[in-house]
């Protein structure tokens, strides 16, 4: 069971609810993703286009909602996402995240950790959306982070575990929940990310945008299990290359011909 | 495409000028390079590699330690028969040789297992000559529940047969078949098969086709090192298990690499493949494909085997006879090739032991899926 | 009856005086449990939107959970 905050997780794979085809089959899909936490952003509501609840089912379906603060570009905006997540939601738990860029979305450490510091402060449960920078990581779990969670590549880009080198120093280091975030596109990708020790995993574009979204979530599930099985059995040691490292014939010196 | 076809869209000719072409950088960079790259094999056969033995045996150690571990899988060759129809000049049972032929009854068959079992293999190779009339479907048939009686792990090395006969073995427990090629250059095959079935050198090259369709486990590739130029067999034959594993990806795969041997009556090696080569083959191969099951015979020397094993050997036979009823009757002489490492069973798995490897005496075990 | 004039996400809406923000959200097509609400820039708390009273000018914006990561 993974504990991040007062809740417990028997799944360790979480969910985004963006990017699918229809409100049915996100549904659909987060179901077989046998997901227990799902994210949901918050946005103005547009009053003429009508309002499609979408919280509904998702609050039928039992799973925790986690809302996070995308939209936001600095610390201010960001708390204030979070003061309207906790009003519509009734829940304070927050994944924070804050991109000044549009382009890349890549997030702002220094106004994240800012951020993170106040609503630490003020109750929040707190789950920052961070570059994967072993020392940010540090600080955020210093002022009170519930969790930290590093990403795995650019947002949406499906690259899976491009700073792998540097997940793995979090995870090393961390005694909070490590949840590698965005960018992984694969199952496979996913168990990697279970395989180095992370604590969870969040996925929503490579669900989302396969063809099945259902089917896909499913292997998701599986290769997360799988993953993270596979860290608890302990890994066999990856043998390095060994040429160049060998001046006398340690293996071949019984040839004499 | 069956692989006769995919061989014969191969250029034979470039494929050998570009082996004794290889430069250095092409072999380190398959040294380093990614598993399963046939222009990587090529470089590592390459005469250019020989420069490269050491770097290539501490990988091929290291895969072969990481996919393996510190097992070395023990089985013994049981000859069912040396009746043989086929005139193969490399070979003790070709048809023209006066030797007593023999084939096992079911006593005989009972009284040799008796003597193998004690010393602790459950993994064995039947082998009989090629001979389909008097030693085929019918005669296996009745065998094969007989040893799987008593041997968890039951590969053959027979004549090559019908896809519907490999099936009707494998619903008796059949688990391996090895089937060797010999050579994969036609002219040189045809030079050496002067009559019989194994004449026909396309149904031989389709066999492991049938084997793998038939849903055999294990299937053994080979070539008789020595027939023609070892290192283009040594390639084809890697192109043969590329097929093979990419079309039938449920099977396990192992190779063999016998060096021809003095027999009765036999031919001299054409070209001779040196202790170095054998050993730059097994790396290659290692390095190729890290799942790979390499097998070592008795043909080769105590001192050269017990140096390979670390290398990428996986399999070993030990205390082998090569001639029907051998086991109970030492001194018969119709031997198919002299043995060369004559080390009992128990010899050898002490050597293991003592180089710091562990002798495991079967192989994977099926029968528990049956069961169920 | 005299209206008042309030912006509501954007759009200037008429409301009588003296209207309760919840009278107001209930005209329309909302889901009350779905949604927050900000009045000049401030959240109104959801247990007070019966009795504070909608005022000349406000600028209210109501915000609802979407589809995200």
């Amino acid at each position: 069971m993974l504990t991040i905050g007062d809740s417990q997780f028997s799944s360790r794979l979480f969910t985004g609810t963006g990017k699918f085809a229809s409100a049915d089959q996100m549904l659909a899909a987060l179901a077989a993703s046998g997901s227990q936490l799902v994210t949901l952003a918050m946005k103005r509501v547009d009053l003429k286009a009508g309002f499609d609840d979408i919280l509904a089912p998702i609050r039928q379906s039992g799973v925790k909602l986690l809302p996070n603060t995308s939209g936001a570009r600095n610390a201010k905006e960001a708390i204030f996402a979070a003061e309207l997540a906790r009003e519509v939601l009734g829940t304070s738990w927050i994944k924070l995240e804050i991109h000044p860029d549009p382009k890349y979305l890549m997030p702002d450490p220094i106004e994240t950790f800012n951020a993170a510091k106040v609503l630490c402060e003020r109750g929040f449960t707190v789950l920052p959306y961070v570059h994967a920078d072993p020392v940010l990581c540090r600080n955020l779990e210093s002022v009170g982070c519930a969790a930290v969670m590093p990403l795995g590549s650019p947002i949406g880009s499906n690259r899976g575990l491009e700073t792998a080198t540097f997940l793995k120093i979090i995870i090393e280091q961390a005694s909070v929940p490590v949840v590698v975030d965005a960018g992984i596109g694969s199952p496979s990708q996913a168990m990697a990310a279970m395989e180095m020790g992370a604590s969870a995993v969040l996925v929503n574009t490579a669900i989302a945008a396969s063809r099945n979204p259902v089917k896909m979530a499913l292997c998701f599930a599986d290769a997360v299990a799988t993953g993270r099985k596979a860290y608890e059995a302990g890994l066999a040691q990856v043998h390095q290359r060994a040429m160049g490292t060998s001046p006398q014939q340690a293996l071949t010196g019984f040839l004499t011909e | 495409m069956s692989f006769l076809e995919t061989l014969s869209g191969l250029s034979r000719e470039k494929l050998r000028m570009a082996l004794y072409s290889t430069t250095a950088a092409e072999v380190e960079a398959a040294i380093e390079g990614e598993q399963g790259n046939l222009r990587h094999l090529l470089a590592l056969l390459s005469p250019a590699a020989e420069a490269y033995l050491e770097p290539m045996a501490q990988r091929a150690a290291a895969l072969t330690r990481r996919r393996f571990g510190h097992n070395i899988g023990l089985y013994l060759p049981l000859y069912l028969s040396n009746l043989c129809a086929n005139e193969c000049d490399y070979c003790g049972f070709t048809m023209s040789n006066k030797l007593k032929r023999k084939v096992l009854s079911f006593d005989e068959l009972a009284a040799e297992m008796a003597v193998i079992k004690p010393q602790g293999f459950d993994s064995i190779l039947l082998v009989s000559g090629e001979h389909e009339t008097k030693v085929g479907i019918d005669y296996f048939s009745e065998v094969l529940p007989l040893v799987k009686a008593e041997f968890s792990h039951v590969a053959m090395e027979v004549q090559p047969l019908s896809g519907e006969h490999y099936r009707i073995l494998v619903d008796k427990g059949l688990d391996a078949v090895m089937l060797y090629q010999e050579t994969y250059d036609p002219e040189t095959y045809r030079k050496h098969h002067l009559r019989g079935n194994k004449q026909d050198y396309g149904y031989r090259l389709a066999s492991p086709e049938r084997i793998a369709e038939a849903g055999v486990d294990k299937i053994g590739l080979g070539v008789l090192l020595g027939l023609d130029d070892w290192r283009m067999d040594a390639l084809l034959m890697g192109y043969h298990l590329d097929y093979l594993e990419r079309r039938f990806w449920r099977s396990r795969y192992s190779i063999s690499l016998p060096r021809l041997r003095p027999c009765v009556g036999g031919i001299a090696p054409k070209v001779q493949l040196t202790d170095r080569g054998l050993v730059q083959l097994i790396c290659a191969f290692r390095l190729f494909n890290e799942q790979l099951e390499i097998s070592l015979s008795t043909r080769e020397s105590p001192s050269l085997r017990d140096n390979l094993l670390g290398l990428g050997i996986t399999q070993m036979s030990a205390g082998s006879r090569t001639e029907p009823g051998g086991y109970v009757n030492p001194a018969a002489q119709l031997d198919q090739f002299e043995i060369s490492d004559e080390r009992s069973a128990s010899e050898v798995a002490s050597v293991l032991r003592g180089r710091g490897f562990t002798p495991v005496w079967k192989d994977w075990e099926a029968g528990w899926i049956d069961a169920s | 009856m005299n209206e008042i004039s309030i912006s509501l996400n954007g759009q200037l809406i008429q409301v009588p005086v003296s209207t309760s923000l919840e009278a107001m959200l209930e005209a329309q097509a909302v889901a009350l449990d779905s949604i927050a609400l900000v009045r000049g820039g401030e959240v109104v708390p959801k247990s007070t939107w019966s009795e504070v009273e909608c005022q000349a000018d406000d600028v209210i914006e109501i915000f609802g959970v979407v589809a995200g990561g």
